[in-house]
């Protein structure tokens, strides 16, 4: 597929989502708007932007397939049929940030411009998400909750309970203030629960023991716990 | 009769099913590798479409526009559509119609403009065949063959 072909993907859902869902319509113009003026400031700007598009679209598919269906139980009962993770998505956060204001927005394009959008930590949280779905957990992974919502992963352990948790190596300079931030966010997109975790990259097994901990904190962590865990 | 209905929504929920599942391959694309999954989606990551955006933008823009404008003409083929979807928006139908001219076969497109007739959910590339009443299925294929003429000449006088 060609980036043009993307591009028409985009203007076609912007048109069918106006007559489902006026918040994707505005969203989606928001994003072809945005992406209008970034301007590539690094070699992997292009590749993130076509990425982020790709997941945008699809997840604006799911979503005017679900307002298609005809009846609000037909609606629930397809959120039903999906994995816990994807149903905390599909069902709360994605249409949340849809209807909300995104504070964050506009900032992300500023980093990507600057080159400042890094995926160091992508290996790492590729590691983790196969290890909990050998674990029988399910993951969601977007870059709206990454940028958005402070969330690197949304994990279900077998309480089908998601947790979204933001992972900090502590080689980064821990400060209260990113911590804060983090809570703050979480609070504004009312996700009623959090894990801010910070691994050591040196320490060994540090994989297993970050999965256990995601794990164990799914099915534990009480409503209106936003937990810092340093590993 | 019911269990037609039964699975009419099965699938509504299938094609739902697949949607998410489509998602969450982007989702296991990137985590295996990383943004150069991106070519994966993409044959020219690194061609100048970023920079370029902006062109065309217009011309995207005005197809719902023409189409809208022709279902709302006295041409006899317009008011044969409003009359056969009579419960769908003008602007329902005219995007609906954009998404089948995107298709490249000429057949697939006859096939799917004589889905979004006949007010089937899903416009699928080659989705034949799907009423069992013949008599409609012709009509319908021949109102379907009729549009797509009149849509051209319509583009053709605009371009």
């Amino acid at each position: 597929m060609q980036a043009k072909e993307i591009k028409k993907k985009l203007r076609l859902l912007i048109e069918e989502a106006s007559v489902i869902d006026p918040g994707l319509t505005k969203r989606l113009e928001e994003i072809n708007r945005w992406v209008k003026d970034v301007k590539p400031g690094s070699l992997t700007a292009k590749r993130f932007v076509i990425l982020f598009l790709q997941q945008m679209l699809q997840d604006a598919e799911v979503w005017l397939k679900l307002k298609s269906l005809p009846s609000e139980e037909e609606q629930q009962s397809a959120l039903t049929v999906l994995n816990p993770t994807l149903k905390y998505w599909y069902g709360y956060l994605f249409p949340k940030w849809l209807s909300e204001n995104d504070p964050k927005f506009y900032i992300w394009r500023r980093k990507l411009m600057a080159g400042e959008f890094n995926q160091e930590d992508a290996k790492l949280i590729g590691s983790i998400a196969n290890n909990i779905k050998s674990s029988g957990g399910t993951i969601v992974l977007r870059y709206v909750a990454d940028l958005s919502m402070a969330t690197d992963i949304i994990v279900s352990s077998t309480q089908d309970s998601p947790l979204c948790i933001q992972l900090t190596s502590v080689s980064e300079e821990f400060s209260q203030e990113k911590f804060d931030d983090w809570e703050n966010t979480l609070i504004f997109w009312a996700i009623d629960r959090g894990l801010f975790l910070s691994y050591n990259p040196r320490a060994t097994d540090f994989v297993n023991q970050i999965v256990n901990i995601l794990l164990s904190n799914s099915d534990n962590l009480s409503i209106g716990s936003y937990l810092k865990f340093n590993l | 009769m019911v269990q037609e209905k039964q699975s009419d929504r099965q699938q509504r929920l299938d094609s739902f099913l697949q949607a998410v599942e489509a998602a969450q391959k982007v989702q296991d694309d990137i985590t295996k590798y990383g943004l150069e999954a991106a070519h994966l989606y993409c044959d020219d990551v690194d061609g100048d479409w970023l920079e370029t955006w902006e062109e065309d933008e217009d011309e995207q823009q005005n197809f719902v526009e023409l189409v809208t404008n022709f279902l709302q003409s006295d041409d006899l083929v317009a008011v044969r559509v409003r009359k056969q979807l009579k419960d769908k928006s003008i602007q329902e139908i005219a995007v609906e119609l954009e998404k089948c001219l995107s298709l490249s076969e000429d057949e697939d497109r006859i096939f799917a403009v004589k889905n979004v007739l006949a007010g089937s959910v899903a416009v699928a590339e080659s989705n034949r065949g799907t009423s069992s009443d013949e008599i409609d299925e012709i009509e319908l294929l021949d109102l379907a063959e009729k549009l797509l003429e009149k849509l051209a000449e319509v583009f053709e006088k605009h371009n």
